[in-house]
């Protein structure tokens, strides 16, 4: 659900650390995981990406989440089962090292969304990563916008089954019918949505000078700790690949 | 009078198990009788609009829930309820999604499976009944204004001629004349053809002078329940809340704390009467 990428306000030391390492920490752990394919380092990899959502205190709230990427990844294994050609015993360790590598991936980028704020991220990718402010924007905005936009398709559903459009009868073919209807003054009321964010934001004088910010992330010692540990990490990993330790042949 | 909605017990937790959980309705009770009409009041994010989102069928909780016979705890049920109860949004934007305003009015009663004539005949007369001339016919429902989106969301509920109404502030963003004419129109059909009608409201006045009875709901629990009079008599406490009472009310209970005598009072006209009386048999209007 839409719920995922919402940022979860809790107190914790993850939460309080410079974006920027966190999303350094994010793209580490996506290098590590495409470094091996031990199923083994891949679940150390794994629970250390858990434990560190546990710090942030998110881990509740994305288990849902969880249930549906293990469901995911079985499903992968069950399918290198029955289409590698090889060895039973290696096509499970492959299935397994990849359903714990895609795992590993998307559950490091989740604790990163849920534990930083947008205009965080906005911020960082500006005014650190001197990306254009207008496309981050429009990015991040968009973003922002998937869940309100998945309420609304709720809303319209139900406008249409008050007055007799039932989505969830079971002939497909209306099923499909149902659906266009839905979408098509779904498309009308986002384009309302956007004039309106535009002109607002415009009245609040976007884009009419130069932006300075209340904010300044800071850049703590934790902060070059974990880029450093990163850095480390990621040498690290290199130096075994290259001494052939963690990949299976 | 027979019982049309009952409702027992009923819980309901929006996006349980999460950071987000809320929990919108509590323990609520409440039976309607046919032919009523019943105002539901209460501060912002009190659960009106979830309650009667529950009535429709839209939202499911725990708890019995009866809505003219039918009970919503079963899918099959909550699947036919539209033919029997209107629902007016909150948001009447929200209620439109046809090409044009006349196909949009015509959506409901086209779902019924009635000839071709009788949805002329019903799409036609439920547009006059909420002034929406033939010049609006052809036009796309978001080009409407607000106010004539709201009747223009009305007058697609009207036109499926339901037994029950859910309104949910049915007359907000709409001028004073056609907020009288509107709230004129569901008396009507409540007084005259027996229209149960479950009214939200933030307007006192309207309260005051429309509801039968009052539910008045904070923070998810039925706070208080009665007849208008006995209601707005308790002014003290709906003001904790943050709730108003109409003039009239108000004013006699600042009578009563000086010590008056004085009937509750919810409209104008109970005012002027009993006003007069305290006066001393003069009639309250004097030159
Ligand atoms: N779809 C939803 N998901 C999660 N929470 C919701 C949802 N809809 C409503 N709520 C919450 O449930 C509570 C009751 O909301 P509801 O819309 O029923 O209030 P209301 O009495 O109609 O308020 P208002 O007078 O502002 O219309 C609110 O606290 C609201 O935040
Ligand atoms: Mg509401």
């Amino acid at each position: 659900m839409a719920r995922v990428i919402e940022y979860i306000y809790r107190d914790s030391i993850i939460h309080q650390l410079n974006p920027l390492s966190k999303l350094a920490w994010a793209l580490g752990v996506m290098v590590l995981a495409l470094t091996f394919n031990d199923p083994y380092y891949l679940l150390a990899l794994l629970i250390s990406v858990g434990l560190v959502g546990l710090t942030g205190r998110v881990m509740k709230d994305l288990s849902g989440v969880m249930k549906g990427l293990s469901i995911f990844a079985l499903i992968l294994v069950l399918l290198q089962v029955v289409f590698y050609h090889g060895a039973y015993r290696e096509a499970v360790t492959l299935g397994i090292a990849m359903g714990l590598r895609m795992m590993t991936v998307v559950l490091s980028f989740l604790v990163f969304l849920s534990t930083t704020q947008y205009k965080d991220i906005i911020l960082v990718l500006t005014e650190k990563m001197k990306l254009p402010y207008d496309y981050v924007f429009m990015f991040m905005t968009s973003l922002r916008f998937v869940p309100t936009f998945l309420n609304e398709a709720i809303q319209v559903g139900y406008a249409q089954q008050v007055r007799g459009c039932p989505i969830d009868s079971g002939n497909p073919w209306r099923k499909m019918k149902a659906y266009i209807a839905v979408a098509l003054p779904l498309v009308l009321i986002s384009l309302k949505k956007a004039e309106r964010l535009a002109i607002a934001m415009e009245t609040r004088g976007y884009g009419s000078n130069n932006r300075t910010y209340y904010k300044e992330p800071i850049i703590s010692t934790l902060d070059y700790f974990v880029i450093f540990l990163v850095v480390v990490l990621i040498i690290g990993a290199i130096i075994l690949r290259c001494k052939g330790l963690g990949v299976l042949h | 009078m027979s019982k049309v909605i009952e409702i027992e017990n009923l819980q309901l937790t929006y996006a349980p198990k999460t950071s987000l959980q809320r929990q919108a309705l509590q323990n609520i009770n409440l039976t309607v009788e046919s032919g009523e009409f019943r105002a539901i009041i209460g501060p912002q994010g009190s659960g009106k609009s979830t309650l009667l989102q529950v009535m429709a069928g839209l939202e499911l909780g725990l708890g019995k829930v009866v809505v003219d016979g039918l009970d919503l705890s079963q899918k099959k049920n909550r699947r036919i309820l539209w033919q029997r109860v209107g629902v007016i949004f909150q948001q009447p934007e929200r209620q439109l999604f046809e090409d044009s305003l006349y196909n949009d009015v015509a959506y409901g009663p086209k779902n019924m499976a009635l000839t071709s004539e009788e949805i002329e005949r019903r799409v036609k007369a439920a547009l006059k009944k909420v002034k929406l001339g033939e010049e609006y016919y052809p036009l796309s429902p978001f080009k409407l204004s607000g106010g004539q989106q709201r009747r223009a969301a009305i007058a697609g509920i009207l036109a499926m001629e339901p037994k029950i109404l859910l309104l949910d502030e049915p007359t907000a963003g709409l001028d004073p004349r056609g907020r009288q004419e509107i709230m004129n129109l569901f008396t009507e059909l409540c007084r005259k053809q027996g229209i149960t009608t479950i009214l939200v409201s933030h307007d006192m006045e309207e309260v005051a002078h429309r509801a039968d009875k009052v539910t008045v709901l904070h923070k998810g629990k039925v706070f208080m329940e009665g007849c208008p009079q006995e209601i707005f008599a308790r002014g003290n406490q709906l003001a904790e809340i943050g709730l108003a009472v109409p003039f009239a009310s108000e004013l006699a209970n600042a009578l009563r704390e000086r010590g008056k005598s004085i009937a509750n009072l919810t409209t104008l006209v109970d005012a002027e009467r009993e006003v007069g009386r305290l006066l001393g048999g003069r009639s309250g209007r004097q030159q």
